[in-house]
């Protein structure tokens, strides 16, 4: 290994001595001494900070403040001007001494730098399909999370909120989904460091039955940190992801120190949250008027009758009216007005040797239901150093501690277990939080034995995520164009729950004190070692790279939990106090790695033809035994039309070009050791009370198992007019996936199909599906001057179809996971993924007469029982009898198109922008409505306010079913579209010329969900409880409630 | 300049294809929490334990959990005329087909465990460990696989003979049946393999329920008994008679101390298990206070005031009852209109068969399974009994009854030895010719092995299950019924497998 340096210092020589060269020969042409102002054609001011270069060296110097260069160039040489915001010019130089230069605007900013893997590229040289999100428009709303940021401002980009909780799960979708069964995440890539995204990691909380995990891993990145993220969408972009490309690639570039431009920023700001779409619940009076009316329907003794009742009195529709008795609305029992404070210091700065930016941030969000919330205490420190001529080191590193506290969303059905929401809409408004000593009503009756003021005040599920990213670089260059990039990187996560139900809970008190602790963490570790080369030959020019990579993760967790404490004091921290000790403890330990081969060549022939060939050969240790190693190639080729002459003499159109992408990525999230064979615990007692360990096969090897393969084709076009202050961004797209891990049901000769559960199934590469789509941008600086006003706009639609399933076609996927998540989905060859499959309501019967005109083709009714007022099923297939093969699509998450437009208006110093974003023909499949819209029976709880508008003979002009229908659906489906105010900012910059010590100073006023215009009668039409599954989409499972967030914030630096 | 870069990437190419060498390793899956074939098969302890997991399968037989063991004895007894039973598939009315989920799961339960045997067989030769009890091991494994092709050659006939472990996709999906001698051929082989190994008997209390000498002899026995009484055409070999005979006759000698329990209910008695000297030769043993050790199975066989419950129940069929039944050795007193018959019992065997056997109509309750009560899921100790003395004498009757023109004292030896412990009258040879004794001894044989999950074997054995259940009533039912139908899933999934006649 001592060859290395020497090799290095040889070739430094070398670079060293061909530079006393260059610098012996130059004099001997004729030189001249240039020297010029560059001024903006837009209101003539100096622009300070312009590029000013040789053309094909890398000679070069800046302009001052002033805006005033001097250079030292030949005759006949090229100098070019650049500055992002600018169309760059090149000018010849002659004889002249003095330039004077005047550059337009570039409103498209082609000469923007734009981060693509790894490596960058200008805008205009890009031949993929590459979106960019720049901090100052991240900086404009108050996310807390990244992946908000993307919310509806990239065209092809779905980002859903999996819970609105603080801190809460969200699932991002790049060009739709691209599979069943592995996760359709995008990968993430901070700073070069591809990270884990996978919520599933986060520990449940255990008995809390169903909870979906609430936190977002990515919620630790503090969004203030973000330079600006680019989203990689078609496969020239992302095949040198290569088996990790498929869904997408979104790179975070953190903010790093620039030279010469010290500063000290605060930014802070403090907002209060109020649930933006309460769900009214029936009061006391109509609940016990309605349960009565079921009772009197079905001849069940009444229930509310001033009188004892299951040993509870229970009192007169009338004296809940009159106040007697009193009535409580439980949802506003456990909801409060939120806040959020947010605190962000940073310093950055560098000279030409050394640069840095250093932040810190604290986020605190309580959110609106009671003992909720998230807080996040998070650092950055990234550092750049050039130590010498030929090597430049630097890292990215970030921390952060994130607390959720867990307010019981999302839950399952089973509401004693502790959810909260879903308590709190099935409670009986008859009752009260508390009993007359001031005690929670714990073990009351009906539903009231969740009550889910207790629950939110005293129970306790907390989860504490810490998270290290860090990245270090050295990059030695070796030649003129030629670097050597060696990183190595660890993303390194813990994740805490802490769980405990105290006996002031109900299921608290069932067990006298229920505590548990989860542990998991994740190890991630990689090494890059990258070659880029960087070459102009007159018309030639190309940019390579390429590299060997390695990257490995270890999981590991464990967790255990003990009932029955003495005292509630212990809470979770003595596990050891509790009596019963025997509830599962477990512990797990996993590991994956992954080696990678990867190159790329972009040839750019006279800044008009551009080409781009990329390969990527992926080793996973995911795949099978026989398919180790996979290969994802990509051709893109994009034509620069703006640039031709022809074009440039018409003067119309500013930028204009057109470029076509094919390639080859794949998705290697097949789950971990699904191709090996497995071995289980089959113990066997040889004699009475002999115990003997047994262990047997339990799964088979499946040594072909890989990843599953997309190719996608793209198409884009785009065009800019009026020095690219118009522009508009077409995008089309197709993507087919094969090999989807679906899977098989096994034979039984085969020896593995578990005698007891039948069915035994096996992953296998079989089924495919496809995703098509078109994506259009535009942004349009409709005024310029002193007041200005800009528009930015995307629409968005994707069309998924399932191509091939199993052998055996149509799969309803049903069983433990769906009844947890709630809507049951139904795959088949032509549908999109996600589609549910019910039996289909046709309004209600309104009288007798309806109901006797429901008969089959022998004049039975087909409704055997029903009466006016009950729900009309229809005869889907039309044999004359309504039973559960009487089913049809009901609902499709998927929506038709999804929109987003900002609009941004500035005077002076104000600014006000306002944000607006849509979603239409996306269905909701809400099961916890399956409660509270049916009246079927008393112990489903309370139900929705519009149930008071009940079928009644005296009330048939509804659509509201009778209480006490005889036929009811299992399901509750609504139409999900949606336009919202997602956000208005009105932001005053306060004059710092002016100031000294100040450089720049803002106030602002922020109002987050300003409005919704929907038909979708739940919390939030933005609802997605399933999180990150791929085929459950749109389920609303007792989700929290959107928040409306009004804050106030500040900008300063110094 | 470009000779140092060429260089320079020549030293990165050595660098990555070194690290390539180790690219192998890199991306191997490493296991941690769980086992898999790469992490076990390296010691003794694990051959001890790879054994055990083919043990374990049997232990299904009486775990409601997954349930085999009831519908082992919805196939094996309730399709006879002796058993009643509402669980699963109709055997009532015999209207049972090849998408009854009883078989699948019975189709299943025997390639699993058959499975395991053959990975049993390929991964412990090659583990270091005492060579005796690798070969003690094997056999015992032998025998199990024997025992679950025997009733699966019994059930479906032609079968998938599958010898070797099966690791991976390839190869599994085209296999086809062979024929149902080549089957008999393998359990021969299987069972002589293990009779050349086993011990009598085990020194270790903690091995008293491992595979015995003895067991495998019996179950050989039995296999040439099923051959030699030529039920099936395709199988039949009269001159396996004899061979039957001479393992019985060992069995009945030394080293052998088998014997009969002088009380009945001694031999369903969990805590005098696995003595052959009550005539306990092979069993699925079962334990209590273990986690998941015992048998739910009770639960299924002892349900005669649970008729309604959501378990159904398991009952003899009413005309046991009867003359024909046990009640030809009762007196019937009392009153006896329809509804209540009071019976002195003369034969012992009801004192364990039956909870109260003065009102036997009402309470079926079938104290062979029960342990006073309920003891929580699948904590039953009772082991099921798959060989047990009895059987050998009755056997031993069969098969002389068909080698000797008329029964003579020899015949009647075995099954007089079953009657005397049973306190009812011995038969007299004088009295019955070759054809009348051999239906006596299947009546014999349902007396004593009732609720053993045998009468179906036997039937077919004897070629008589068309008749009986023609007399019971099933009119529709012919020689087609003499196989099982192979489950439809497997036949969906694998189109070389064909499907019996008739089904």
């Amino acid at each position: 290994m001592k060859s290395t340096p020497n090799l290095c210092g040889n070739v430094i020589r070398r670079i060293a001595l061909l530079l006393t060269f260059f610098l012996c020969v130059v004099p001997l042409m004729a030189q001249q001494t240039i020297t010029g102002t560059v001024t903006s054609s837009e209101d003539g001011t100096p622009v300070p900070g312009v590029n000013v270069f040789i053309k094909g060296t890398t000679q070069g110097t800046i302009t001052s403040a002033e805006g005033e260069f001097s250079i030292e160039a030949d005759r006949g040489a090229t100098l070019v001007f650049s500055y992002v915001g600018m169309q760059s010019r090149e000018i010849p130089v002659g004889d002249q001494t003095v330039m004077d230069v005047v550059m337009e605007p570039d409103y498209a900013r082609l000469d923007e730098v734009v981060v693509i893997g790894y490596g960058s590229m200008k805008k205009s040289d890009l031949t993929g399909a590459v979106a960019s999100l720049k901090s100052d428009e991240i900086d404009k709303q108050p996310i807390t999370s990244m992946e908000q940021a993307m919310s509806g401002k990239l065209a092809g980009v779905e980002v859903t909120q999996a819970s609105h909780a603080p801190g809460g799960g969200i699932s991002v979708r790049i060009r739709g989904g691209n599979s069943i069964n592995s996760n359709v995440e995008p990968l993430y890539v901070i700073d070069g460091m591809p990270i884990y995204s996978n919520n599933n990691m986060i520990p449940s909380s255990g008995p809390n039955d169903g909870v979906i995990p609430q936190l977002n891993l990515l919620a630790g990145l503090n969004p203030a940190d973000i330079e600006r993220i680019e989203v990689l969408k078609d496969a020239s972009a992302t095949a040198i992801y290569g088996a990790r490309g498929a869904n997408g690639v979104v790179l975070i570039t953190t903010k790093r120190g620039l030279t010469g431009r010290s500063i000290v920023e605060y930014g802070g700001y403090y907002g209060i949250q109020n649930i933006s779409n309460k769900i009214e619940m029936l009061d006391a009076y109509q609940f016990a008027t309605i349960h009565n009316e079921m009772a009197t329907n079905r001849g069940e003794p009444l229930r509310f009758t001033g009188s004892e009742f299951d040993g509870i009195y229970h009192g007169t529709p009338e004296e809940y009216r009159n106040g007697t008795l009193q009535s409580t609305d439980w949802l506003d029992e456990i909801l409060r007005q939120g806040t959020i404070k947010n605190h962000q210091l940073s310093v950055s700065g560098g000279t030409d040797r050394a640069k840095y930016a250093i932040s810190a941030n604290y986020l605190d969000n309580k959110g609106i239901i009671t003992g909720g919330g998230f807080n996040r205490t998070s650092m950055r420190a990234n550092l750049d150093a050039n130590v010498n001529k030929w090597l430049d080191i630097g890292n990215s590193t970030s921390y952060s501690y994130n607390k959720s506290i867990n307010a019981g969303s999302e839950s399952g059905l089973q509401w004693f277990n502790g959810g909260t929401i879903s308590a709190a809409m099935k409670a009986w408004p008859v009752f009260q939080p508390y009993d007359a000593d001031g005690n929670y009503n714990v073990t009351g009756t009906g539903t009231l034995r969740g009550n889910p003021v207790a629950f939110a005040n005293e129970a306790k599920n907390e989860l504490v995520n810490n998270r290290l990213v860090s990245n270090l670089f050295g990059v030695i260059t070796i030649t003129d164009g030629l670097t050597l990039k060696i990183s190595g990187g660890v993303d390194m996560i813990t994740n805490e729950r802490s769980r405990y139900f105290p006996t002031s809970t109900y299921s608290g008190s069932l067990s006298n004190g229920d505590a548990s602790k989860n542990f998991s963490k994740s190890l991630n570790l990689l090494n890059e070692n990258l070659l880029n080369y960087n070459k102009t030959f007159g018309v030639h020019s190309i940019n390579a790279v390429m590299g060997f990579t390695m990257q490995q993760e270890v999981n590991e967790g464990h967790s255990a939990s003990a009932q029955d404490f003495p005292s509630d004091v212990y809470q979770d921290n003595n596990l050891g106090a509790g009596a019963i000790q025997d509830i599962p403890s477990y512990s797990w330990k996993n590991q994956w790695s992954m080696a990678s081969w990867l190159g790329r060549i972009n040839y750019n022939l006279m800044d008009k033809y551009l080409f781009s060939v990329t390969g990527r050969a992926d080793g996973s240790s995911k795949f099978g035994a026989d398919n180790k190693w996979a290969f994802f190639p990509s051709f893109a080729a994009a034509w620069r039309i703006s640039q031709e002459e022809f074009m440039q003499n018409l003067g119309v159109f500013s930028n204009m070009k057109i470029r076509a992408s094919y390639g080859r990525t794949g998705n290697s999230e097949i789950g971990l050791y699904n191709s090996l064979a497995m071995l289980g615990v089959m113990s066997y007692t040889f004699a009475e009370g002999y115990k003997s360990p047994g262990i047997g096969p339990s799964r088979m090897a499946n040594p072909d198992l890989k990843w599953e393969t997309t190719d996608q084709a793209d198409i884009g076009f785009e065009v800019g007019f009026m020095n690219n202050r118009l522009n508009f961004l077409v995008d089309a797209y197709y993507k087919k996936t094969t090999d989807l891990l679906m899977a098989i049901n096994l034979l039984g000769t085969s020896g593995y199909v578990d005698p007891g559960f039948g069915a035994e199934t096996h992953l296998r590469n079989i089924g495919s599906l496809e995703n098509k789509g078109l994506e259009f941008t535009s942004n349009y600086d409709i005024l310029v001057g002193t007041f200005k006003w800009s528009f930015s706009g995307n629409f968005y639609m994707n069309r998924n179809e399932i191509l091939q399933l199993t052998e055996g076609g149509a799969i309803t996927l049903s069983g433990g996971g769906i009844d947890k998540h709630g809507g049951k989905v139904y795959l088949d060859v032509g549908l999109p993924v996600g589609v549910w499959r019910e039996r289909v309501q046709d309004g209600i019967f309104n009288d007798q007469a309806e109901l006797d005109g429901h008969v089959n083709g022998d004049g039975e009714p087909l409704q055997p029982g029903a009466m006016p007022g009950d729900v009309k099923l229809v005869d889907i297939n039309g044999d004359g009898v309504i039973d559960g093969n009487d089913q049809d699509i009901v609902g499709d998450p998927n929506p038709d198109y999804t929109f987003g437009i900002t609009n941004e208006f500035a005077y002076k110093g104000f600014t006000l922008n306002i944000f607006i974003k849509g979603s239409q023909g996306n269905d909701i499949n809400a099961p916890h409505f399956v409660h509270s819209k049916q009246i079927s029976t008393i112990s489903n709880g309370n139900l929705i306010a519009d149930m008071w508008n009940r079928w009644t003979p005296e009330n048939t002009d509804t659509d509201v079913p009778r209480a006490g229908c005889n036929y009811l659906l299992g399901y509750e489906v609504f139409d999900g579209s949606y336009i919202r105010i997602k956000n208005v900012r009105l932001i005053y910059n306060i004059p710092a010329q002016n100031i000294q010590w100040l450089q720049n100073a803002q106030v602002y006023v922020n109002i987050e969900n300003l409005a919704t215009f929907t038909d979708y009668p739940g919390f939030d039409p933005e609802v997605n409880s399933a999180g990150q599954s791929a085929w459950q989409r749109g389920i609303a499972l007792n989700p929290y409630p959107s928040m409306r967030t009004v804050l106030f914030g500040v900008k300063i630096g110094l | 300049m470009i000779m140092k870069t060429i260089k320079y990437l020549g030293l990165l190419l050595l660098i990555t294809l070194t690290a390539n060498s180790c690219m192998d390793e890199f991306l191997q899956e490493e296991v941690y929490s769980d086992l898999s074939p790469a992490n076990f098969y390296n010691t003794e302890a694990d051959a001890l334990a790879a054994v055990s997991a083919v043990y374990n399968n049997f232990q299904y037989f009486g775990n409601e959990l997954w349930d085999v063991g009831t519908r082992f004895m919805v196939v094996s007894e309730a399709t006879t005329d002796i058993m009643f039973c509402n669980w699963y598939m109709d055997t009532e009315g015999y209207t049972f087909s090849s998408s009854d989920g009883d078989f699948l799961i019975l189709w299943n339960h025997c390639y699993n465990t058959n499975n395991k045997a053959n990975l049993v067989f390929e991964k412990l030769p090659g583990i270091e460990m005492n060579e005796e009890l690798r070969n003690r091991l094997i056999a015992e494994t032998k025998f199990l696989r024997a025992l679950t092709y025997f009733n699966a050659v019994r059930w479906w006939g032609d079968i998938p003979l599958i010898t070797e472990a099966i690791e991976d996709f390839s190869g599994i999906e085209n296999v086809s049946r062979d024929p149902a001698s080549q089957v008999y051929d393998q359990i021969i082989q299987d069972l002589n393999d293990a009779i050349a190994v086993l011990p009598v008997s085990y020194d270790n209390a903690a091995d008293a329920g491992r595979v015995t000498l003895g067991a495998a002899k019996t179950l050989l026995g039995k296999v040439y008994l099923t051959r030699g009484m030529g039920g099936d055409p395709a199988t039949a070999n009269a001159s396996d008679l004899q061979a039957a005979v001479n393992e019985f006759e060992d069995l009945m000698s030394d080293p052998y101390t088998y014997d009969l329990a002088a009380d009945v209910r001694d031999v369903f008695d969990y805590t005098q298990e696995n003595t052959p000297e009550l005539g306990h030769i092979f069993s699925q043993q079962y334990s209590q206070g273990l986690g998941y050790e015992g048998t739910w199975i009770a639960q299924n066989m002892q349900a005669m005031e649970l008729e309604a419950a959501w378990w159904g129940y398991s009952a003899p069929e009413d005309w046991l009852q009867g003359p024909d039944g046990f009640a030809h050795s009762w007196e019937q007193t009392g009153l006896p209109d329809d509804s209540t018959w009071y019976f002195i019992p003369h034969d012992d065997r009801l004192l364990y068969l039956f909870e109260d056997y003065n009102n036997m109509m009402w309470m079926h309750w079938c104290k062979k399974w029960q342990y006073e009560s309920y003891q929580g899921w699948a904590e039953h100790p009772q082991n099921f009994t798959h060989l047990r003395f009895a059987d050998v004498l009755l056997m031993h009757s069969e098969a002389l009854n068909e080698l000797r023109s008329a029964p003579d004292a020899e015949v009647v030896a075995g099954i007089n030895r079953v009657r005397a412990r049973a306190n009812v009258p011995e038969y007299d040879p004088a009295n019955w010719t070759k054809e009348t004794f051999r239906d006596e001894i299947q009546d014999e044989r349902n007396r004593e092995l009732w609720g053993e999950c045998h009468a179906w074997f036997d039937y077919v054995r004897k070629g008589m299950l068309v008749e009986r259940m023609q007399a019971f009533g099933i009119e529709f039912i012919d020689e087609d019924y003499n196989l099982f139908p192979i489950p439809q899933q497997e036949i969906d999934n694998n189109s070389n497998l064909t499907q019996n006649t008739g089904w």
